[in-house]
């Protein structure tokens, strides 16, 4: 090894020292013309030449070169050449004509009205997200934690009711190793993106079949530059590569394989695995570019997940075995037409397959859901405007058994089959009018959606209004209408509903906020009340009903101090929330009260400390600090023998609480520049750095006479890792 | 002695150059410079990119016939200056935006070499390292700590030029905070800027650019704190160097309406 790297050396160093060769050639127009006066340039050395009166130069380059060859009212041009040869013909071809165009310094956009903005760095950035998108979106005001997953629980809703958006197509299964919480963590790498917007209510017209949140995440920009990173750690390893392809189109690549022995070895779980939790992902991109046809961009997700897993449920204690395939294609288009307008267009589909193993309950699902969007924005005079259509489709199919009494693994109470084969499409198109008068800009919007399963249709206004206060603040009150189909797992053929009625929700924001979120000093406090209509829930006769019900209501303050380098934010977050619903996964798991209760996610308060420390130029630490209360659960009173073991005898439904949860995250990195043009990042990170024994469910004894906390992760995980980009 | 200095002492006793009859030969004299430079400011103020073009390529032909050490690196400084301002030119493709950054890449990394001493130079670096992160942000690893230095090496060089401050204010409006960005600060530092322009005066000898961007600048920055009132009235400044700016009349201005 050392002999080749050693030749390897020598033959570079060989190469580099190889004396420049004279390079000649003629510069001339289209139609043959010699072009004296041409600039004739060797890319990346400081040699300069002129053409002659007859179109010819001559100049000295080091093997392969590329030259670039410029004239004023001529496209500009670069020729490779790999060696000497006789003599170069350059055509250049004729600019095309056009008017004195804008030139000007470094223009930032300014970001959107939005919530919540992320940029790849700042999910590696927040301490305790573990690089991961989803987990750094968690930490957000507003956002409840019910366990260590990635779920995003906005404001009262549930995990389900947040839509993610990749380029404008719905990503159905945004989680990887999914739960009833949502997952383990995002399915998309923030590094494919160039930016995430999370807005936590009171979103615009634009975006439809969506109840709580919206998570919009915008892939990455055609690359111009080729690059390439490789990232090794405990948890797996990891490459990208960016390649530009001629002036106008481009590839990206990454893939991504988890190393799982590895990360238990360092972290041993609490919980036993008979397979791993491992798998891969590959993801790619191709970008085209043009002036006159708009940005086009296709990307692919291609991912498999797999793990064996103690699991203790209730009384039963036994292995979890999951394995999952996810696929998603999202293709986008957007033109600038005219000064002020954009056009766009995007579709795709997301492709979901999962068998899932535990006790009795043995399911095999799939689904695919399709989405497509055109949408057109600009300004006509002092109006903003925006209009467009969306559509979207999914085809569920699940096979299998599973317990007669949600969560019942050990099938005390029965097994039954479980069969959904649904079907279901929606479209629906919006508009939107915004114009400022002075110090208020009030937009009003209004979408319409065709839901075909129940077959209704929805009409939902939304309004927001902006004033002005003060020098750097804002005073923002919203209200409006949203709906969303429910979820397919409502609908098995056996038990579950024929017909539902799409959930419905009713906004109301009014908050104020001072500075930008991405200035140096940022302060926002929200308020909010939503109610909800057509929830479904459980029915001994027909299923499932959609006449459940429910409200939230809470306050959402956030403020961020960015000073001397130091990057401080905090945020608090109280809530109130009770329903009257039951999702698909808990169907007759509990005898339910009169009236609403608190659900799973009603955690009356979050408070949360993030901080980035330079310790020098190169190097950070950053902290992570969070507490919550604990969520309600429904405690067992007691259990009845029955011939094939006990059932739990419920109390009333949610009626006790967890303690409370709290974490110290900490982590570090370290970058190094590698020569000019390539660096390294080495980063550690300590989650739970206090060992603090969070627990998030209660097991209980086989007779139910006796519960002990359910320990799901390591009190303290180590991580270690390298990534370096050239 | 300073390079300015250096340029000028070469114009006055270069003498005219030996002239062969064709554009491509032709060896301007040390006045061109100064000429090309003001029809590329003018472009520059007119928003004119083809101009630009223009005037960067008649500042390229200049090169292969000039021999002095300050007038080449004057020279090489001016012709990225202009590829630099054609990288934020909306009209110019992509990957010729690419190929300009690149050029003034290199043609600054020579001017270094020539005038160690010209602070405005690792400034302008600076600032192409900027806007190539700016088109391709996976750059931001590796140029964003060396833009960081050849900033700190022209404010070393050259603390109290204007166009020196121009560019680290402009480095610390666009910087976010978290990575030692500071509005208030930019602010403070265009209005630095302004004062060194007012004791450099309007007629100066090249590189003199830089007053415009002060004012339009500094708009940006009091809007960014609210101060509207305060921003309009440095764009009506800036419109007072550049009439013609559409980006001020049609864009900035209305935004402080």
């Amino acid at each position: 090894m050392t002999h080749l790297l050693l030749a390897a050396a020598v033959t570079l160093a060989a190469v580099q020292q190889l004396p420049p060769l004279q390079v000649t050639g003629e510069v001339v127009d289209p139609s043959g013309s010699a072009l004296p006066g041409a600039v004739v340039s060797v890319r990346g050395t400081p040699a300069i030449v002129v053409t002659d009166d007859r179109g010819r130069f001559t100049v000295a380059a080091t093997m392969p070169a590329t030259l670039v060859v410029e004239m004023p009212a001529f496209t500009t041009r670069t020729v490779q050449v790999a060696a000497a040869s006789a003599s170069i013909r350059i055509v250049l071809a004729l600019q095309a004509h056009s008017e004195a165009v804008a030139v000007r310094a470094p223009v930032i956009d300014s970001p959107p009205d939005a919530r919540v903005i992320l940029r790849p760095i700042d999910v590696v950035r927040t301490a305790g997200a573990r690089a991961d998108l989803m987990r750094a979106l968690a930490v957000s005001p507003g956002v409840v934690q019910l366990d260590e997953g990635a779920g995003l629980f906005v404001r009262g809703g549930d995990v389900s009711e947040t839509t993610v958006l990749l380029d404008g197509v719905v990503v159905s299964h945004p989680y990887r190793y999914e739960t009833p919480t949502g997952g383990f963590r995002g399915a998309i790498d923030p590094f494919l993106t160039q930016g995430i917007t999370f807005s936590t209510g009171a979103f615009a017209a634009d975006v439809g079949n969506s109840l709580s949140g919206l998570v919009d995440l915008r892939g990455q920009a055609r690359p111009t530059i080729p690059r390439v990173s490789v990232t090794a750690g405990l948890a797996g390893v990891s490459a990208m590569a960016a390649v530009p392809v001629g002036g106008k189109a481009g590839i990206r690549v990454a893939g991504n394989r988890t190393t799982p022995s590895l990360l238990f070895a360092v972290n041993p779980s609490p919980r036993e695995f008979d397979w791993l939790p491992g798998g891969w992902d590959v993801a790619g991109s191709a970008h085209l570019d043009t002036a006159t046809r708009g940005r086009a961009r296709v990307f692919l997700l291609e991912q498999r997940d797999h793990v064996g897993v103690e699991l203790e449920k209730d009384a039963f204690v036994g292995f979890l075995h999951s394995n999952a395939e996810h696929r998603l294609v999202a293709a986008s288009w957007l033109r600038t037409v005219g000064r002020d307008w954009n056009l766009s267009a995007s579709a795709g589909t997301d492709a979901y397959a999962n068998t899932t193993d535990v006790g009795v309950l043995a399911v095999t699902s799939s689904d695919r859901t399709g989405s497509a969007r055109l949408d057109a924005g600009g300004r006509l005079g002092d109006w903003r405007l925006r209009l467009g259509t969306d559509a979207g489709t999914i085809r569920a199919d699940v096979t299998g058994h599973a317990p007669e009494r949600g969560g019942d693994f050990g099938g005390v109470s029965g097994v039954t089959s479980f069969r959904s084969a649904h079907r279901d499409w929606r479209t629906g198109a919006y508009g939107e009018i915004t114009r400022r008068w002075g110090a208020v800009e009030p937009t009003v919007g209004l979408r319409a959606d065709y839901f075909d399963h129940p077959g209704v249709f929805r009409a939902d206004p939304r309004v927001n209004v902006t004033i002005d206060w003060g020098a750097r603040g804002r005073v923002r009150a919203a209200w409006g209408l949203y709906d969303q189909a429910p979820s397919p797992r409502y609908f098995d053929q056996a038990h579950g509903a024929i017909r539902l009625a799409p959930m419905a929700a009713t906004h109301y924001l009014a908050g104020y906020e001072a500075g930008r979120f991405d200035g140096a000093a940022y302060l926002r406090l929200e308020t909010y009340a939503k109610t909800y209509r057509h929830l479904p829930v459980q029915d001994p006769v027909v299923g499932f009903r959609d006449d459940g019900y429910g409200s939230a209501r809470g306050v959402d303050l956030f403020a961020r101090r960015v000073w001397h380098y130091i990057d401080l934010r905090g945020s608090a977050s109280w809530s109130h929330a009770r329903r009257r619903w039951t999702s698909p996964e808990q169907r007759d798991r509990y005898p339910l009260p009169d009236g609403t209760w608190a659900p799973d996610f009603a955690v009356p308060f979050t408070w949360q400390f993030l901080a980035t420390v330079p310790v020098s130029r190169t190097a950070s630490v950053n902290l992570g600090w969070r507490t919550a209360a604990g969520r309600p659960f429904t405690p067992a009173l007691g259990g009845v023998a029955t011939d094939s073991g006990y059932e739990p005898v419920w109390g009333t439904i949610n009626s006790e609480r967890l303690p409370r949860y709290e974490r110290l995250d900490l982590a570090a990195s370290v970058t190094r520049t590698i020569g000019a043009r390539a660096a390294a990042i080495f980063f550690v990170a300590v989650d739970n750095a206090l060992a603090r024994r969070n627990f998030f469910e209660y097991a209980y004894s086989a007779d139910y006479s006796a519960r002990h906390p359910v320990s799901s992760a390591s009190p303290r995980s180590f991580y270690v890792g390298c990534s370096v980009t050239r | 002695m300073s390079l300015k200095a250096v340029v000028i002492l070469t114009a006055v006793i270069a003498g005219p150059p030996v002239t062969v009859g064709t554009i491509a030969t032709q060896t301007p004299a040390p006045s061109d410079l100064e000429a090309s430079a003001a029809r590329l400011e003018a472009a520059v103020l007119a928003e004119d990119a083809n101009g630009v073009k223009a005037a960067r390529i008649g500042l390229l032909r200049q090169l292969p016939a000039a021999s002095d050490p300050a007038r080449v690196a004057l020279l090489r400084y001016t012709a990225a200056y202009a590829g630099w301002r054609l990288a934020f030119a909306p009209a110019i493709p992509a990957g010729e935006k690419q190929d300009l950054l690149d050029d003034a890449e290199t043609q600054l990394k020579e001017t270094i070499k020539l005038s160690p001493a010209f602070a405005e130079a690792p400034a302008l670096l600076s600032a192409v390292y900027g806007a190539k992160i700016a088109q391709a942000p996976d750059l931001g690893m590796t140029l964003g700590m060396q833009a960081s230095a050849m900033l700190a090496k022209a404010v070393g060089l050259g603390p109290n030029n204007p166009r020196v401050l121009v560019l680290k204010a402009m480095s610390l409006f666009h910087t976010p905070p978290e990575y030692g960005g500071s509005v208030r600060e930019a602010e403070a530092v265009f209005r630095q800027a302004l004062t060194r322009f007012d004791q450099e005066g309007a007629r100066a000898p090249w590189p003199n650019w830089g007053r415009f961007d002060a004012h339009v600048w500094l708009g940006q920055a009091l809007a960014a704190r609210g101060d509207k009132a305060g921003a309009r009235n440095e764009y009506e400044k800036a419109l007072a160097i550049a009439p013609r700016s559409n980006w001020v009349k049609l864009s900035l201005l209305p935004q402080v309406r």
